[in-house]
């Protein structure tokens, strides 16, 4: 009968353990699960980011082509003119016809053909060369697809949301480690229960706000992103 | 008596204490290591991302430095050759003046002319004529053609160079990944024995708590080594 009361208080107590063994748990496995989320995440964010820079890459593949092949034909454009004038200049009438009918016909083909450097200021550089790199910028400025790409982007959301996941692991220590003080609590008794049962709580709590913490930090992160 | 000698349920007590703290000593080494393991994944999923973005990288450059010279060296190729046709047309004029063959020296003066004409306007247009760095030093000299092939080899090479780092960062860390994976197995062995030990008679609880602790303490040093390697 004398033992009663203390028995009782046993009892109790080790309802409150058990209960706050269960409550940590369910955190864990909510911890757990929003980790793999958050890696999931991380993972499609990688894989949009990869095919958005082959996507990139074969945009800027065909614009540094289209932008040698319109060098190629100015080039050809700016060689003939040079020769019609050198026609023109000389003391043959039969040349100085010649030149008059390929400036007229010849010419103006020609022209179109390695239009806008053949005929645009803008690429013809100082020393007569043609400006191939501000074609290039400028066919890329023109393509509204590829100015939709943004891998940096996706690969910027990937480290964000890898670097949340990080934070979960410390948050899932955390929680495995008040595991191990109200296992301590469970196991003792006396002060040595109350000692871990108390240690066991502050771990959890502190483990609650760490996780509580991060996401507040990303959803802030994300709002000042957007 | 009693009072001093020790009774056979507190040691049993004692033991199985033991083995519960051991439990829960492996249970939190395992989750710092699945932290740990975790985070070797993604280091090493991050560097074989990159290591891929520079091989896209590198192989774009080099498409880009293929067309490029293709169109560098196909106007240095045709400037070339109009210049030794201008000059054999030079040539055959004087030759033909000296023969009294006034008319087709003539001709040939005008062609060479013609010739000439597409040549310099072909040297504003080349990059070998335009560019210092590779330009000839006197008017009958060469481009520096081996300074261009070096140059436009340099950007791909630097973008190779990272992407064999990455890769070599990804091989580093997948490793790390998989030898936390061997901690873990061990670790779970452990948790194995230290499970038996609950469940065996005294004697038996005791050899395999003993065993489950050399597993905890291999474990623990090798995770050790592996997070400081």
């Amino acid at each position: 009968m004398t033992e009663q009361p203390g028995t009782e208080r046993q009892g109790r107590g080790e309802i409150v353990i058990a209960v706050a063994m269960a409550l940590v748990l369910v955190m864990t496995a909510v911890a757990a699960w929003r980790s793999s989320d958050l890696g999931s995440r991380a993972g499609d964010a990688e894989r949009l980011g990869m095919i958005q820079s082959i996507q990139q890459q074969d945009f800027l593949n065909i614009d540094w082509q289209k932008a040698y092949q319109d060098a190629g034909n100015a080039q050809r454009y700016l060689l003939a003119e040079a020769e019609v004038a050198a026609m023109e200049a000389s003391d043959d009438p039969g040349l100085q016809a010649q030149a008059g009918n390929q400036r007229r016909y010849v010419l103006a083909n020609l022209a179109l053909l390695g239009e806008p450097l053949s005929t645009d200021p803008t690429y013809a550089g100082l020393d007569g060369s043609l400006d191939i790199a501000q074609r290039f910028a400028d066919l890329q400025a023109s393509n509204p697809d590829l100015a939709a790409l943004d891998p940096e982007g996706a690969f910027t959301r990937a480290e964000y949301y890898q670097s949340q996941q990080r934070g979960y692991f410390v948050g899932v220590v955390l929680l495995a480690l008040s595991l191990f003080w109200l296992g301590l609590a469970e196991i003792t008794r006396g002060s040595a229960r109350i000692t871990g049962l108390v240690m066991g709580m502050l771990i959890f709590l502190f483990g609650l706000a760490w996780i509580a913490g991060l996401e507040i930090l990303w959803a802030l992160a994300r709002w000042a992103d957007a | 008596m009693s009072s001093t000698s020790p009774s056979p349920l507190p040691a049993t007590e004692r033991w199985r204490s033991l083995v519960v703290y051991l439990s829960m000593a492996a249970t939190v080494v395992a989750a710092i290591a699945a932290g740990l393991q975790a985070d070797a994944g993604i280091r090493s999923q991050v560097a074989n991302r990159e290591s891929q973005v520079y091989a896209l990288l590198a192989s774009g450059e080099i498409f880009r430095q293929g067309i490029r010279s293709d169109y560098d060296l196909g106007t240095l190729a045709d400037l070339t050759q109009e210049m030794q046709d201008g000059l054999s047309l030079e040539i055959t004029g004087l030759e033909q003046e000296a023969e009294g063959n006034l008319e087709a020296a003539q001709l040939a003066r005008q062609r060479a002319a013609i010739l000439r004409a597409r040549v310099e306007r072909a040297r504003g247009l080349s990059f070998f004529y335009t560019d210092p760095a590779h330009a000839p030093s006197e008017p009958d000299a060469l481009p520096n053609l081996e300074g261009y092939v070096e140059d436009s080899a340099a950007e791909a090479n630097r973008l190779v160079m990272l992407q064999n780092e990455q890769a070599d960062e990804y091989q580093r860390w997948s490793r790390k990944g998989d030898a936390y994976v061997a901690v873990l197995a061990l670790l779970a062995v452990a948790l194995f024995l230290f499970g038996l030990a609950q469940a065996a008679n005294v004697r038996t609880r005791r050899t395999f708590t003993i065993f489950g602790s050399v597993v905890l303490a291999i474990s623990i040093a090798r995770a050790i080594s592996i997070l400081v390697s």
